[in-house]
């Protein structure tokens, strides 16, 4: 069964979609990237490269842990809050 | 439309003249305030309360006495972060407020708000925290081994990194020449005249105001999200004006503590590092430990570099992995080399932070790679700088990491300017020269280069522009004004492609709420986020010009030109409609008045394997040459001359330019002859300008910059960044001039007098005890 649970997002992902905080029903990290694909499939570039691999460096959180790396087979529970920062600084 | 004026290179009335700083009257005559002056009513002070330790586990924190003290309003500990209890941009492993273990002597455990400074300072002494110490780890080699104290869970190493191109040792067993040598760069301070400071408050909303000198609003409004679990749109954050930065703001510094205070507290509340606690816990740069070992043919091609990096990134990475990759980019220099072997370490110790800093890990390897190439060249017999020139990359060249280098390179052409400069054309004649018979005078060559922006990482930067009912505009750019000039050749920039004057033209900057996101004013990148983030909004503001001034006219939009500040008629010549008049018919009629639009920067599809964000998409390059005299009894450097040509691409505004030149000159003195934080065990002895030597006007050289415009295609009318490209080579031409002038050579940076004294007197080059 979906979990609904509140997406923040960041940077340049925030300026795609054009929300910074949106509500999606997922049960897994996988299936919000999916619906935020869906909802702006620019979205794919920003997190993904051309031969579909999640591109490095881009931050995602559950309930304000941070998975190193990102596993977007991670299940979602009702009310999780989920994080997406893009990557933000370089040199 | 905007498409052939942002590549117009002849006709401009705005870009490339020297156009009065914007900021420049109120920053000279003291009349510009900071965050730190200012003063609101009812305001808090805030006091962070800072481990005692390097090194130590949290048994208990207690804030009774503290909380009790009359006047206090409030004493934050882990236990009130709503969210992430972290902060860094690239890796958040930096506590807001340490729960269970402190990892340097700058690390926060508690903040204190309270009616006075005063108050809140007798209050930080008051919060009784249970340390048990634990070892100290300062040196970033022995930090690597396995079994070495942890400071975090997973181990002493942040980042290992391998690229490797070619076949290094092949190609040794084919060198005509080979050299190795170990470098070490200091631990440099940015020393902005203004340390970390802000004030955090609530607007009638309850949403949270940060006025804070930083390098990013919008990464700043990320990170405060991220910690107090709420939508950013409930962060303003305003970054300017700024006293200075030089990379040490682009991270969380005050930032979360005030947000946390002022939504406790409800009321404005202002923090002010003081210059003791900047040194210790602010950010520096990384110092380095470089090994290289380069290869030449006999008639002085680079043909392999191998290269052994350890950066200390002290208790918390910041962007030190970035950092990292920047060093191992430009640690073959601007040069062709065909077989690369790179390793590079990022190392957690108790040393403070390092960070970001003006460089971003290039000044460190450029002493490396320029010291090598400078003793194949004696070794050959060959001139030092036809040496560079043979080997400097040209138009169409593949860069040292198999990448077809895509953006304009002006390398050759700086050296051409260096071979002819006064220093070098006259360096025989100097050397015979000097003001007293112990002190001997020599001249240091060397070139540069380091990309602009975040190489492959996704780079993003948006404008805004919006006519106002006057027929003037309000450009918005979030990347702050750090000192750099960025504000002015933004309005340059817009007047220029909107047809109005410079006046007409106010930058809405650095401010969340007033701008979109351009992005950070950091790696260079500012002029060239902002500048093309402008161009692209310009269209549709003209758009919306032209297509007004036709309802107004009458006219089909094909009849009408935009002339200065109106839209004439191409048949009519005499008629047209002023821009005030377009803003009014706007207003009128409740029309909308605001554009916005962004750009993506080029890049590269995935980056080099073992690296982030290798390569960039174009990158700047400069030449300089460094006229010195060694006081044979001291040991003391006086800089006496100092040349320096970049290519930046199209220059803006020719003042702006040559004071970012300067600037770096000047901070690269310090690099590369007294600025060096000194640690023992974990603690920092130099916190203040009384120990910690900066450069004084004392000590600035003549200095002379004759650039090389090239034309950057990606960048607005030609421009590219500058920021970091002039402090890159200046320590190396220095140490190469050390050399020129005595014979011994140098491989630590700062030079100081101790070093030089002690080498002259070895007499083999060695300095220190290594």
């Amino acid at each position: 069964m979906s979990a609904r649970v509140k997406v923040r997002l960041f940077h340049e992902l925030r300026n795609q979609v054009g929300e910074s905080e949106i509500e999606i029903e997922a049960t897994t990290l996988n299936e919000v990237v999916q619906s935020l694909i869906e909802k702006q499939s620019a979205v794919r570039e920003l997190l993904f490269d051309s031969k579909g691999r999640l591109r490095g460096h881009i931050l995602f959180y559950v309930n304000n842990t941070v998975l190193n790396p990102p596993d977007l087979a991670r299940k979602l529970n009702d009310g999780d809050l989920v994080l997406l920062v893009p990557p933000a600084a370089g040199g | 439309m905007t498409e052939p004026i942002a590549k117009r290179k002849e006709n401009l009335k705005w870009i490339g003249k020297p156009v009065t700083r914007k900021d420049g009257v109120g920053k000279v005559t003291g009349e510009t305030k900071f965050f730190s002056d200012m003063i609101f009513p009812n305001m808090l002070w805030a006091k962070t309360v800072r481990s005692k330790y390097p090194h130590a586990r949290i048994r208990k924190i207690d804030t009774t006495k503290a909380e009790a003290l009359p006047g206090v309003v409030a004493v934050l500990t882990y236990k009130d972060i709503p969210g992430l209890n972290a902060s860094g941009i690239i890796v958040p492993d930096q506590p807001v407020l340490c729960h269970d273990k402190v990892r340097y002597l700058g690390d926060s455990v508690a903040v204190i708000a309270a009616e006075s400074l005063e108050t809140a300072e007798v209050a930080a002494d008051l919060v009784e925290v249970d340390y048990e110490p634990l070892p100290v780890v300062s040196d970033p080699t022995k930090a690597m081994d396995v079994d070495s104290p942890r400071i975090h869970e997973k181990g002493n190493i942040q980042r290992h990194a391998t690229i490797r191109v070619g076949d290094v040792e092949r190609a040794f067993g084919e060198a005509s020449v080979i050299v190795e040598n170990t470098f070490r760069t200091g631990r440099q301070m940015h020393m902005f005249l203004e340390p970390e400071a802000g004030i955090g408050m609530l607007d009638e909303h309850g949403n949270i105001v940060l006025y804070v000198g930083g390098q990013s609003p919008y990464r700043d409004q990320m990170q405060v999200s991220r910690a107090l679990g709420i939508r950013p749109e409930q962060i303003r954050v305003i970054s300017t004006p700024v006293g200075g930065a030089f990379g040490g703001k682009e991270e969380n510094t005050v930032q979360i503590h005030l947000a946390l205070l002022a939504m406790k507290t409800k009321r404005p509340v202002k923090m002010v590092w003081t210059r003791e606690e900047s040194g210790v816990a602010g950010m520096k740069r990384h110092p380095m430990i470089v090994t290289m070992k380069t290869a030449a043919n006999e008639t002085g091609e680079i043909i392999a570099n191998k290269v052994h990096i350890i950066a200390d990134t002290g208790a918390y990475a910041s962007l030190g992995p970035t950092v990292l990759d920047v060093a191992m980019e430009n640690s073959c220099g601007p040069y062709r080399v065909p077989n690369i072997d790179i390793e590079a370490y990022l190392v957690y110790t108790n040393n403070g932070v390092a960070g970001a800093f003006r460089g971003f890990g290039a000044p460190q390897v450029n002493f490396a790679m320029e010291t090598n190439l400078d003793s194949i060249a004696e070794k050959l017999g060959v001139d030092r700088l036809e040496i560079r020139k043979k080997n400097a990359l040209r138009e169409g060249d593949i860069g040292p990491f198999g990448n077809k280098i895509l953006g304009s390179i002006g390398i050759y052409e700086t050296l051409l300017k260096a071979e002819n400069c006064e220093i070098w054309k006259n360096r025989e004649k100097s050397k015979v020269t000097s003001s007293a018979p112990w002190c001997k005078r020599g001249v240091g060559v060397a070139a540069a280069v380091k990309g602009f922006g975040f190489g492959a990482l996704p780079d993003f930067a948006a404008a805004s522009m919006q006519i106002t009912p006057t027929g003037k505009f309000v450009v918005g750019v979030s990347c702050p004004e750090i000192g750099q000039g960025a504000v002015t050749a933004y309005a340059q920039i817009a007047a220029e492609t909107l047809h109005c004057d410079i006046g007409d033209v106010y930058i809405a900057s650095a401010d969340s709420q007033l701008a979109p996101d351009t992005g950070t004013s950091s790696a260079s990148m500012a002029l060239v986020r902002g500048g093309n983030a402008i161009l692209a909004a310009a269209p549709r503001m003209l758009e919306l010009i032209l297509e007004t001034a036709a309802k107004i006219t009458g006219k089909p939009t094909d009849d009408l030109v935009l002339k200065e500040s109106c839209v004439g008629s191409r048949r009519d010549g005499k008629k047209s409609v002023t821009y005030a008049e377009i803003a009014q018919y706007l207003h009128k009629t409740g029309s909308e008045t605001r554009v916005v639009a962004g750009f993506n920067v080029p890049r590269v599809e995935k980056p080099v394997e073992g690296s982030i964000e290798i390569p960039h998409w174009s990158y700047m390059y400069a030449s300089a040459v460094a006229l010195v005299e060694v006081n044979t009894l001291t040991g003391g450097i006086k800089v006496l001359k100092f040349f320096l040509s970049p290519d930046s691409g199209k220059i803006i505004n020719p003042q702006s330019y040559t004071g970012q030149c300067e600037g770096a000159i000047v901070q690269g003195l310090g690099f590369a002859l007294t600025e060096e934080t000194q640690i023992d065990n974990g603690v920092i002895k130099t916190n203040n300008f009384t120990t910690y030597i900066i450069p004084t006007i004392s000590d600035v050289p003549e200095i002379e910059i004759d650039p090389v415009e090239t034309y950057e295609k990606i960048g607005p009318f030609g421009a590219k960044g500058l920021g970091e490209i002039g402090i890159i080579p200046v320590g190396s031409a220095i140490a190469n001039a050390i050399y020129d002038a005595t014979g011994i050579r140098v491989f630590t940076l700062p030079a100081t007098p101790e070093r030089v004294y002690t080498g002259l007197k070895r007499g083999d080059g060695s300095q220190d005890e290594r």
